[in-house]
């Protein structure tokens, strides 16, 4: 890595953060929390989901107000009540969930709001001449009169960057920037944000992935639980020291696969095409099989044919064509009772929408697949002590914390909410479970046991297919990788014997 | 013995245009709040608060040009109620509509009766007259169809091309167009969501009390209980057959204008068919209309959806 622009002599700051608060609610987002940003650096903002890391930003970018403390933009005090100040500040920022009208054109979103335009006539001309130029000057290639619907994930944060570029942002606060990418598109990725440094400007980046916080940035800001934890150059730790920093004990980054035997195959695909809730073709030609005793993963960017993948196998989308087997048993267009029947659980990949009933109690959502039978219910009568004390157990063994099992599940949090699933699940002890992003959005903690969960369930002997877009939760859980691309298998790698642009390459569709 | 088919051509579609007016004007406002997001069932309320206020403004005034304004202030009115309603208190909007349309019935079939004593109405209410525009009136068909009509209906030839400019090539257009699809992004930008719905939803209800307006005083000067009868409705359906486009909501009300025209025209010319059936025809296309169509068109994204910014 080169490491050839100068950081100054670490008094020139472009931004201090100074003693920020927040609240939400009750809940401090925010506590005191300091931070700098030097000119010309990359300042990565580490932390867990609920660490506190996009209120702070949004604070800076005048989203939200603050409760406390103080915001130096080049020594000087500023307040920024609107983005509007914070744009007029040369502040840009890049959210998360990108900020894109997928109806309009890329000169129509970049046009949005310019202060430039006479009122009375909207030139895009002079826009699509402006995005060109950046575009060359940053190598960020772009259509500029396309539908942004219409381009890629990709395609859509070059437009985003764009967009900030183009307001002539000296900071660019980066939100997760990377959790849609390819990891070929992190790479490009990466190379345009050091260009963009190079020019003087300053980036913050919001993260909670190690091995890229290491990679990008100059320094980094640990926060933890609305506290900032520590600031470090990044070239003075290591990855586990962060992760430390950032969950407060010791983490686990490599889990163990106890040798097991692999078994008869429990799931098996022929030649399966399922068309997606638009009538497109999403599934073409997949065929595979999960044996007893391995966790299979299936990695690719999000919207490749996973979500529909989970389905046909579960019986909740039509098979157009091909055949699915379970215990060499033909389901194919079975109706879901009778495939959980046969043996199957299920971690959807959007908890709240179908994995549980959020004004439901934690016992009622333990009991929401067999409630209506003994011992739950005899003879027509639920027995509600006979429900509780079984969630009570089960809580005792699957760690589940939060206010007893007659919450509302919706006050727990999402790791305890997705430990109820997999109690829930796992209970029935099932030959085959399929997990579809079953850590997306759950801190450090839970993930890890969630991710330990499916590793003894195949040490079990069980069966497990594991759809997850986090390529380094596929490569920590799974025995063999399948790579996913426009509803068609790519590729099988096994975790430890693959390199990244490989697996990158795979994702992107490109055959070797 | 008159048939079918002797209604003459030129008749027809000057009752077309005559009868599309109200609808284009009405559907051209609810343009605009669809375009910002926000669903409006009102426009049937706005049209009645603005035919009454423009009939009240005309009798008091003797004027049809400040009846016209009034009509305006009254559409205004209305929609500051629904602004306030959807944007501010972030209500269900579908409620808020339709509670708008029953008040506006209510209030003034009442204020009807105090004003003037049941069942009695002024006559002779001051009102807009034809204006054949010298030239292009003189044109076989197209002269008469088009340029033979009172100044609303020239207010309203000017009108869309107006809204169409506005919305596709100004910048306030563009904003308009992404705050319907994604206020947050139009925020991020250092946009005001709140400020360009307010506005957008008052335009609606200018333009649908104007519509209102055509309805007391844009021909003859008279107001009955619920004058509207439903031409909110169409309107909202006009719109929504259009793809809430400008230019696509004035061809569906030219469509609907057309129905109204044709059974108008056939009541007049001793059709075999009882009225109460010619009567239906624009209704009974409108519900053709959208059974055929409104599967298919995708509103704006953030249609019905109240914004906050720290959610």
């Amino acid at each position: 890595m080169e490491h050839e622009r100068t950081l100054g002599d670490g008094e020139d700051l472009v931004i201090e953060m100074r003693k920020i608060s927040k609240q939400f609610s009750g809940v401090l987002a925010n506590d005191e929390v300091d931070f700098t940003l030097k000119r010309g650096e990359i300042h990565a903002l580490l932390g867990e989901n609920g660490a506190g890391k996009s209120t702070l930003m949004n604070i800076l970018y005048g989203l939200y107000s603050s409760d406390g403390g103080e915001i130096l933009l080049n020594g000087e005090k500023k307040e920024f009540s609107s983005p509007n100040q914070a744009i007029q500040n040369r502040i840009g920022m890049i959210h998360q969930h990108f900020m894109l009208i997928p109806t309009l054109t890329v000169v129509e979103n970049v046009a949005l709001g310019l202060k430039d335009q006479r009122f009375y006539r909207l030139n895009l001309k002079k826009v699509e001449k402006r995005i060109m130029e950046l575009s060359e000057l940053y190598g960020l290639a772009i259509n500029p009169w396309a539908r942004v619907g219409e381009l890629s994930v990709g395609e859509q944060q070059r437009v985003e960057i764009l967009k900030v570029l183009y307001r002539d942002a000296q900071v660019l606060i980066m939100d997760e920037p990377t959790a849609v990418l390819t990891p070929n598109e992190v790479t490009e990725l990466f190379i345009v944000l050091r260009d963009i440094t190079k020019r003087g400007n300053s980036i913050i980046f919001i993260s909670h992935k190690l091995w890229e916080v290491m990679e990008i940035s100059d320094r980094v800001t640990v926060l933890r639980d609305g506290r900032r934890i520590e600031t470090v150059e990044t070239s003075l730790t290591t990855r586990e020291k962060l992760a430390e920093m950032m969950v407060g004990r010791e983490v686990i980054l490599q889990y163990d696969h106890p040798p097991v035997r692999v078994g008869a195959p429990i799931l098996q695909l022929e030649d399966v095409h399922c068309a997606d809730d638009k009538g497109l073709e999403v599934l073409r030609s997949l065929s595979f099989s999960v044996c007893a005793g391995e966790v299979v993963g299936i990695a690719g960017v999000d919207g490749n044919g996973q979500k529909e993948l989970a389905e046909v196998v579960h019986g909740l989308r039509h098979v157009d064509f091909g055949k699915i087997f379970f215990n060499r048993e033909e389901i194919t267009n079975k109706k879901p009772r009778q495939i959980i029947a046969r043996g199957l659980a299920h971690i959807p990949e959007d908890r709240h929408s179908t994995a549980i009933v959020m004004d439901f109690s934690v016992t009622e959502n333990l009991t929401l697949m067999n409630f209506d039978s003994p011992p739950f219910t005899t003879y027509g009568m639920r027995h509600s002590r006979v429900c509780t004390e079984y969630a009570q157990r089960m809580s005792d063994l699957y760690d589940i914390r939060g206010g007893g099992v007659t919450e509302e599940i919706r006050n727990l949090s999402g790791g305890n909410q997705q430990k109820v699933v997999i109690a829930r699940e796992l209970d029935r002890n099932p030959d085959l479970l399929i997990a579809a992003q079953p850590s997306r959005g759950l801190d450090i903690g839970a993930t890890e046991f969630i991710q330990k969960q499916l590793i003894a369930e195949r040490t079990k002997g069980k069966a497990v297919l594991l759809i997850s877009t986090d390529l380094d939760e596929v490569l920590a859980v799974s025995d063999r990788v399948l790579i996913i691309y426009k509803g068609e298998i790519m590729k099988e790698i096994i975790p430890s014997q693959a390199s990244f642009e490989e697996i990158g390459l795979a994702m992107a569709g490109v055959r070797d | 013995m008159s048939s079918l088919f002797d209604i003459s051509i030129t008749g027809v579609l000057t009752a077309t245009i005559r009868m599309a007016v109200p609808l284009v004007l009405a559907s051209l406002g609810g343009v605009f709040t669809a375009r910002v997001g926000i669903i409006n069932l009102a426009l049937e309320g706005m049209m009645l608060f603005g035919a009454f206020s423009g009939f009240i403004g005309a009798v008091y005034s003797g004027s049809a040009i400040i009846g016209a304004v009034c009509g305006m202030a009254g559409g205004a009115l209305a929609a500051l109620i629904l602004a306030f309603l959807s944007i501010t208190a972030k209500a269900n909007q579908t409620v808020a509509g339709v509670g708008i349309n029953i008040t506006a019935l209510g209030i003034t079939s009442y204020l009807l009766s105090t004003l003037f004593g049941y069942g009695n109405r002024p006559y002779g209410v001051a009102s807009f007259s034809n204006i054949a525009i010298p030239v292009l009136s003189d044109i076989p068909v197209i002269g008469p169809v088009l340029f033979d009509h009172s100044l609303l209906v020239y207010v309203t030839y000017i009108a869309v091309p107006a809204v169409w400019y506005l919305i596709y090539r100004t910048p306030a257009g563009l904003t308009i167009r992404a705050t319907g699809e994604n206020p947050r992004a139009v925020d991020t930008l250092g946009g005001n969501v709140m400020r360009t719905r307010y506005l957008c939803t008052l335009a609606s209800g200018v333009l649908a009390g104007l519509a209102g307006a055509y309805l007391t005083i844009g021909q003859m000067g008279q107001f009955m209980e619920n004058v509207t009868a439903g031409k909110g409705y169409i309107a909202v359906a006009a719109l929504i057959f259009g793809k809430w486009k400008p230019l696509g909501a004035v061809a569906a009300s030219l469509l609907f204008g057309f129905a109204e025209g044709l059974q108008l025209r056939l009541q007049i010319g001793e059709s075999p068919i009882p009225f109460q059936f010619l009567s239906m025809l624009p209704y009974v296309m409108t519900m053709v209309a959208l059974l055929l169509f409104v599967g298919r068109a995708k509103a704006p994204a953030a249609m019905g959806k109240p914004y906050n910014r720290q959610d």
